[in-house]
């Protein structure tokens, strides 16, 4: 039986800086936003743990940062298939990426009702160094993040901004 | 004429390597198992440290089999303290281990090598036909982290083992908890040994030397004498005199043989070998149903012994909880001695051998420690060896997944061992 919860996943690593973005995404939703009822809020720093946020639900957003060569801090809204378009780690026992977990976690719903899944993506710099603070261009944008998944959750925007 | 094949990755295995098959007509020239993943200086770094720290230190090697580090580190300083766990406190290390060897062998045979037997590229592709296999088996694999988070603190890198036991032994109440779901996953396990059993196994045998720790009554996890099926038979502390590691050109990561014969494998195979009449009598009669006989020299078979392996861990669980009694103190007091101490313990990949030699205060003045990978390498290397002749009759897709199955059948893990592999076929 699907959970009628939407649920929101920030995927992250607070002490790899701007890699905590999404998880610094969430944080502000939660401390800082009304958000309709029936949502809830997620945080992990394991990717692979997503099988079982996803498990069960009908509709997702995970949150997370992106490296890429755009500008740190731009927002990317993301439907499942287009992660292919960033690097993956392998798929190993010592950890599963965000694509893969979310690819395992929608071929196991394939045999219900299927889960509609979109990513945020926080665009980064990749992470130098350990630091518990993002960057000033990666904090910036949070608000925009924010309200981005606000829309999305209104159904105000139901396509993907990529 | 040359012909290379070059596969760029090979996935589904811990750590950085790359793997050359080198062919000279028909003929197998050479066969390397590089690994390239940078030393890793653990053992340096134990120096100077205190004891207490070396359990949780030396897990930080691998985050799928802390448990096992934690287990070898904390029997290695007793031994070298002259103390011995018992009881409670060494029930409660079994089932510690139950747990890690639940869902590491899980995470295998599920997510890693099922699909090289059913015919998908990764789990996730498999996933899409076998939803209830894959459901099952992170279920199962959940049940195995569930123990460790309950009696370690945190599932990967558990925070509450220390030399002379633990930091708090867990109430009755919250392992009786673990049951319902423990008694679920041995019923699951039970259906995965007959699905495992219907898989097609390649045909494969090899004179393996195989070689685990045997102990009078119990299937090993943390105690035992280390054994081999050609005649070893040795006090833990003698592995020195028994074994060497040998440093090889192409690998980061040391080749472990025994001392004037080569090449050996541990892990679930050798375990299962070795410990047959240990097992549990629901795994003997699991392993019966399935046609599962020992010795097996296949090791295309080593996932059905590590399906009955976790069969074996769940149902052990069951009993160490049915029967818990909490005890007295969370840990032994640990006296100063200056003194050399080894632990070696079953990993769920094999032996995991430490040394460390103690000072009169505490600390670590020399460490060493030997991880199942480097001692199954040279087996890899030959096993790839014995199958390049069939690789080299194979269109190119075919022969690299034949290779990449036939790593995987050691369920490797090269972060252990000093991340991805690459795998070249020359052929010329």
């Amino acid at each position: 039986m699907k959970s009628a919860a939407t649920r929101v996943i920030g995927v992250g690593q607070p002490a790899a800086g701007d890699d905590g973005a999404g998880i610094a995404v969430v944080r502000a939703l939660r401390e800082g936003y009304w958000l309709p009822s029936g949502v809830e809020i997620h945080e992990t720093t394991d990717p692979g743990q997503l099988i079982d946020l996803l498990d069960g639900i009908r509709r997702a957003i995970v949150v997370d940062a992106l490296v890429s060569d755009e500008r740190p801090g731009t927002i990317r809204c993301l439907a499942p298939d287009q992660l292919s378009r960033y690097p993956r780690a392998p798929f190993s026992c010592h950890g599963m990426g965000v694509a893969e977990a979310i690819g395992l976690a929608r071929a196991l719903a394939a045999d219900g009702a299927g889960i509609d899944i979109r990513i945020v993506g926080v665009t980064i710099k990749p992470p130098a160094g350990y630091s518990c603070a993002l960057s000033s261009s990666v904090a910036a944008a949070l608000p925009l993040a924010a309200s981005l998944i606000l829309e999305l959750l209104a159904g105000e925007n139901t396509g993907t901004c990529a | 004429m040359t012909r290379t094949i070059r596969v760029d990755c090979l996935t589904r295995v811990e750590g950085e390597g790359a793997l050359t098959i080198r062919f000279t007509g028909d003929r197998v020239s050479e066969v390397r198992l590089r690994i390239f993943e940078p030393p890793r200086f653990f053992e340096g770094l134990l120096r100077g440290r205190a004891r207490e720290e070396a359990p949780d230190i030396t897990a930080r090697i691998c985050g799928i089999c802390p448990v096992a580090y934690q287990m070898s580190a904390c029997h290695a300083i007793e031994d070298a303290a002259g103390v011995r766990v018992t009881g409670a406190l060494r029930a409660l290390r079994r089932l510690l281990y139950c747990g890690e060897w639940i869902s590491s062998h899980c995470l295998h045979m599920f997510m890693l090598h099922a699909p090289d037997f059913l015919g998908y590229p990764d789990a996730i592709s498999m996933a899409q036909d076998h939803a209830g296999l894959v459901r099952r088996g992170l279920r199962m694999k959940q049940a195995g982290n569930t123990i460790m988070s309950t009696i370690g603190g945190r599932e990967i890198h558990p925070v509450n083992v220390k030399p002379g036991g633990f930091y708090r032994t867990p109430a009755t109440g919250e392992l009786r908890a673990l049951l319902p779901e423990l008694t679920w996953a041995r019923d699951a396990a039970l259906e995965t040994v007959a699905d495992i059993a219907r898989f097609e196994f390649p045909e494969f045998e090899r004179d393996y030397e195989f070689v685990a720790l045997r102990h009078p009554q119990e299937y090993p996890f943390c105690e035992g004498r280390i054994v081999s099926s050609k005649g070893l038979d040795i006090d833990i502390h003698d592995f020195d005199s028994a074994f060497q590691e040998e440093q090889v050109a192409h690998s980061t990561a040391l080749h472990a043989v025994i001392r004037g014969r080569g090449a050996y494998v541990c892990g679930p195979l050798a375990r299962i070998n070795l410990n047959f009449n240990r097992l549990r009598p629901v795994v003997r009669e699991a392993a019966e149903r399935a046609g599962f006989g020992v010795p097996c020299r296949n090791p295309f078979r080593s996932i059905l012994a590590r399906s009955l392996e976790v069969l074996q861990a769940i149902d052990e669980a069951i009993a160490i909880i049915g029967s818990w009694t909490p005890p007295v103190q969370a840990a032994l007091e640990l006296p100063h001695t200056p003194a050399t101490g080894y632990g070696c313990t079953e990993a769920p990949r094999g032996i995991l051998m430490h040394r460390y030699e103690v000072d009169g205060d505490g600390l670590i003045r020399d460490a060493r420690i030997v991880p199942p990978t480097s001692q199954n390498q040279k087996s890899i290397e030959l096993d790839l060896l014995r199958i390049a002749g069939r690789l080299a009759g194979m269109p190119h897709e075919q022969a690299v997944w034949l290779a990449e199955q036939t790593v995987r059948n050691y369920d490797p893990c090269i972060s252990c061992a000093t991340h991805f592999l690459k795998l070249d076929i020359e052929r010329g």
